[in-house]
């Protein structure tokens, strides 16, 4: 009889999960396709500014963005812990910003269309998100990464024709870090940015 | 009775399950993180670097003093209309190298849309100076280089190596620029001279229309060199993979 109970349980708990997982793919289907709805009506917007849209977009962007991971990620394991947490600080800080002048402050509207494509399910919890955005007849294929973290499904890497932010950073990172100390490459993050306007 | 004993066992279960999911979540989730370092197929081959570099500086001087100030006074005389007319016309003189790589890829419905775009666009689009088969029949086009036909038969992580006036490229992509050669156009006008001017010209076209993407790379890198080089690695392989 318990044996029974237990199997029992057990199918409903896998089934549960189960369940939750293609739950999962279409929550972060939606999600996307809501905050790409929301952010080209913002910037369809006529009343707003251009700072206003920026600062918008940025409001809504965030929050679906892991830039504690992302950071982590561009760094790598081997000198993330060799980092002082007063360092581990700043290095966010600075790239956070660099991130948001990049790329988030770039988004224009320039006759965008897109189309989200069905979820992928990578990982138990990682979620890939394919979307094709078309600009002026250019087709320019995105790839959103999602990470189930404790505060929900966040986006930790992007990828836009095959080019990735996290393996680009990456790369440059290791490539500074491979001649120079960590405030050294504080320092180029640090007066680089003053040029990105 | 006897039921509620499995009930404490099942919330082990599940509690464990979800330790188990989150317990690394505050430093370095594993499954994220080994897409970044232990995909080697990405990590770029790059011995050469000393010898690249050097010739990556030279093709940005290339460009800063003579390509980019002469596209730019080239598309001030020529509106951005005719200038994408060009940009088309030479597309579709290369139609040589898609079909043939589609094919060589088995790429069978991507070769036929290649070929009714070559004579959509060379018929009803003028020789090629629009491109029609896209804006009026929505047939987009299906690119494939002889580079791609090689990382299809598994030539892939070769090293990375910068050409003159060419800019990035590797091994792979090397041979299958060659290949391409006997498959483009251009390359079978006899006289060296008038083959290198159009190929000036192309290039100058296409920089034309779009000026301003190289500086703004160039400011957003912290090492241009290896920003550069990833992404065209990056992007190759996603080309290949498509």
């Amino acid at each position: 009889m318990r044996k029974i109970t237990i199997l029992i349980c057990w199918i409903l708990f896998l089934s549960f999960s189960l369940y939750a997982q293609t739950d999962d793919k279409s929550f972060v289907e939606n999600l996307l396709k809501n905050t790409t709805q929301k952010a080209i009506s913002i910037l369809k917007d006529k009343k707003l500014t251009e700072k206003e849209k920026k600062d918008r977009i940025y409001e809504l962007v965030n929050p679906l963005f892991d830039f504690n991971i992302m950071a982590r990620l561009t760094l790598g394991r081997k000198y993330w812990n060799k980092m002082t947490p007063e360092q581990k600080e700043k290095f966010l800080k600075l790239f956070k910003k660099r991130i948001r002048m990049v790329y988030l402050d770039r988004v224009t509207l320039k006759e965008v269309t897109y189309k989200i494509k069905p979820a992928i399910q990578k990982k138990k919890r990682i979620i890939f998100v394919p979307a094709i955005f078309t600009s002026e007849g250019k087709d320019y294929s995105t790839l959103f990464k999602f990470w189930k973290s404790k505060k929900g499904w966040k986006i930790y890497d992007v990828e836009i024709e095959g080019v990735s932010i996290i393996r680009t950073y990456k790369s440059q990172f290791n490539q500074i870090l491979s001649k120079g100390t960590i405030d050294d490459l504080l320092k180029k993050l640090e007066s680089n940015s003053d040029k990105v306007k | 009775m006897k039921n509620f004993k499995v009930i404490p066992f099942i919330i082990t279960i599940i509690i464990s399950f979800n330790l188990n999911l989150f317990a690394d979540s505050d430093n370095f989730p594993s499954d994220i993180s080994e897409q970044f370092e232990q995909n080697t197929s990405y990590i770029v081959c790059d011995p050469l670097q000393p010898f690249n570099r050097g010739i990556f500086a030279f093709n940005d001087k290339v460009y800063t003093w003579f390509l980019e100030p002469s596209a730019k006074g080239y598309s001030k005389i020529f509106p951005k209309k005719i200038r994408h007319w060009f940009n088309n016309f030479f597309k579709n003189l290369l139609f040589p190298i898609r079909f043939v790589n589609n094919i060589l890829q088995f790429k069978f419905k991507g070769a036929g849309i290649e070929t009714a775009r070559f004579i959509l666009n060379s018929t009803i689009g003028v020789v090629g100076f629009s491109d029609v088969a896209y804006w009026k029949f929505h047939l987009k086009p299906h690119d494939e280089d002889f580079g791609q036909t090689l990382g299809f038969y598994h030539l892939n992580n070769t090293i990375h190596l910068e050409w003159p006036f060419i800019g990035p490229s590797n091994i792979r992509d090397t041979i299958g620029f060659v290949g391409d050669l006997f498959l483009n156009p251009i390359s079978y006008i006899p006289n060296l001279w008038i083959a290198g001017a159009i190929y000036t010209f192309k290039k100058m076209n296409y920089t034309s229309l779009h000026i301003g993407e190289y500086e703004k790379f160039r400011r957003e890198s912290l090492d241009f060199y290896s920003f550069i080089r990833d992404m065209y690695e990056q992007n190759r392989i996603k080309l290949i993979k498509e």
